[in-house]
């Protein structure tokens, strides 16, 4: 692959990201008066970065490799039976059983300190917009899509189909990170919002709207929440160094610093840069 | 008042209009016009680039199915069997040096099947590198999809032209 076009490729992205939602958090925000270079925006400029030139090969190079082994596993009968259902219904299911999986999959890195240790990467975020969303640990980022994909890769269902849904998913979830607070209706049942996952994001562990795309699955396992006002503080209550080699680290490390604890100290008091 | 309510709505209007064309790229919607079906080729010694008409016509779809097809654009779909490829690297009747069959060969190789997969819960890719610098080979073996014998005439075609 050509370096130089890796980096006209993420210099794209970046400003695209920068165009499409700074007018947003300027115009709706939902913390009002929050600076686009805000507090630790360069540490998550380092995610965004680690993400596109480290990790998302990576994390692409080890899911071939996990669907080519799944593909060895799942019997052809089974596959066969899937692919004689029209594509409309295929589609339908992978959605369906992809938000269902990713639903209890992020309850457990909630719930379970071993996937906590991992996720909690990205919710030391304390100031939420655009950036903030690309601050995600690279086993967290392989357990998710991992997840995420499990339906497709057993049915066998090529996502090419869906590549307008898949794109669409993509820059939805950065969106929903975004410091907007714009509200949209009914259709907020239907489609995940700001309002909704910064809840998420709240200081406290389990405030739940663990759902994706949509906040259907957290209205029928009731954890949807949704607060008319903005959470008073987001981050966590654990320990965690402001410095993008120690989030990489640390969680794999053996220890204090990332056992899941829920000690009361703030985030301040180790902070590095 | 009114200033800020007419920023609000550009600025809405804004995020709606890149959001839908990110999808609509992202979909493939834009190839047509990115990926032009006219490709030039340099025939003229003065450099005047000619548009053959006979290259413009789309290939004719080969509907037997072959072994895995191994490249593919990043939104596209196949482009061309490993059959092809390998009968146009091996083919001596084609007049194409060793130099640039290994041209060929290495942006062929590059072009390998990426499969779509779902983003992360938290971010996504916006735009991904391209495959190769060479657009316009690309563009020709695209376009000859499924028509190895329009892709052999075609690839000779490129290469004089660029002699
Ligand atoms: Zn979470
Ligand atoms: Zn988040």
């Amino acid at each position: 692959m050509n370096l130089l076009n890796l980096i006209l490729a993420t210099g794209a992205s970046l400003l695209f990201l920068a165009i499409v939602f700074i007018p947003m958090e300027k115009m709706f925000p939902a913390k009002k008066g929050q600076k686009i270079l805000r507090k630790n925006w360069f540490l998550d400029l380092c995610f965004f970065l680690g993400q596109y030139f480290l990790w998302s090969g990576l994390v692409l190079w080890l899911l071939i490799q996990f669907s080519g082994w799944l593909s060895g596993i799942i019997p052809q009968n089974f596959r066969n039976t899937i692919a004689a259902q029209p594509v409309w219904l295929q589609a339908i299911e992978v959605l369906f059983f992809s938000d269902l999986l990713i639903y209890w999959g992020h309850r457990l890195q909630h719930k379970v300190d071993f996937l906590w240790r991992f996720h909690k990467v990205h919710h030391t975020v304390e100031q939420m917009d655009w950036l903030a969303a690309h601050r995600e640990h690279p086993l967290d980022s392989i357990y998710t899509i991992g997840i995420i994909n499990l339906p497709a890769f057993i049915m066998g269902f090529e996502l090419e189909a869906l590549t307008a849904l898949v794109a669409f998913r993509g820059i939805w979830a950065i969106y929903i990170h975004s410091n907007v607070r714009l509200p949209i209706g009914p259709l907020k049942i239907l489609i995940g919002s700001p309002e909704l996952h910064h809840w998420h994001h709240d200081v406290e562990r389990d405030r739940g709207n663990y759902a994706n795309l949509s906040p259907l699955m957290d209205k029928i396992f009731g954890t949807y929440t949704c607060p008319p006002n903005e959470p008073e503080k987001f981050g966590i209550k654990e320990p965690m160094p402001n410095n993008y080699v120690r989030q990489m680290i640390d969680p794999m490390l053996p220890g204090s610093v990332l056992k899941g604890s829920n000690k009361e100290e703030s985030t301040e008091t180790l902070q590095t840069t | 008042m009114k200033f800020t309510n007419s920023k609000k709505i550009l600025a809405l209007l804004s995020f709606v209009t890149l959001i839908t064309a990110f999808v609509l790229y992202r979909a493939g919607v834009f190839d047509k016009y990115l990926t032009s079906n006219s490709y030039s080729i340099q025939s003229s010694p003065n450099g005047g680039a000619l548009n053959n008409k006979t290259d413009t016509l789309p290939p004719k779809k080969d509907t037997t199915k072959k072994t895995p097809i191994m490249f593919s654009g990043s939104k596209s779909g196949p482009i061309v069997t490993s059959e092809d490829f390998k009968a146009i690297l091996t083919d001596s009747t084609l007049r194409l040096d060793s130099l640039q069959r290994k041209k060929i060969d290495s942006i062929m190789r590059s072009q390998k099947k990426i499969p779509v997969i779902m983003p992360s819960s938290k971010s996504g890719p916006v735009f991904t590198p391209e495959k190769t610098k060479d657009n316009e080979l690309v563009r020709l073996i695209k376009l000859y999809q499924g028509d190895s014998a329009g892709l052999r005439r075609a690839l000779e075609r490129y290469f004089i032209g660029r002699n």
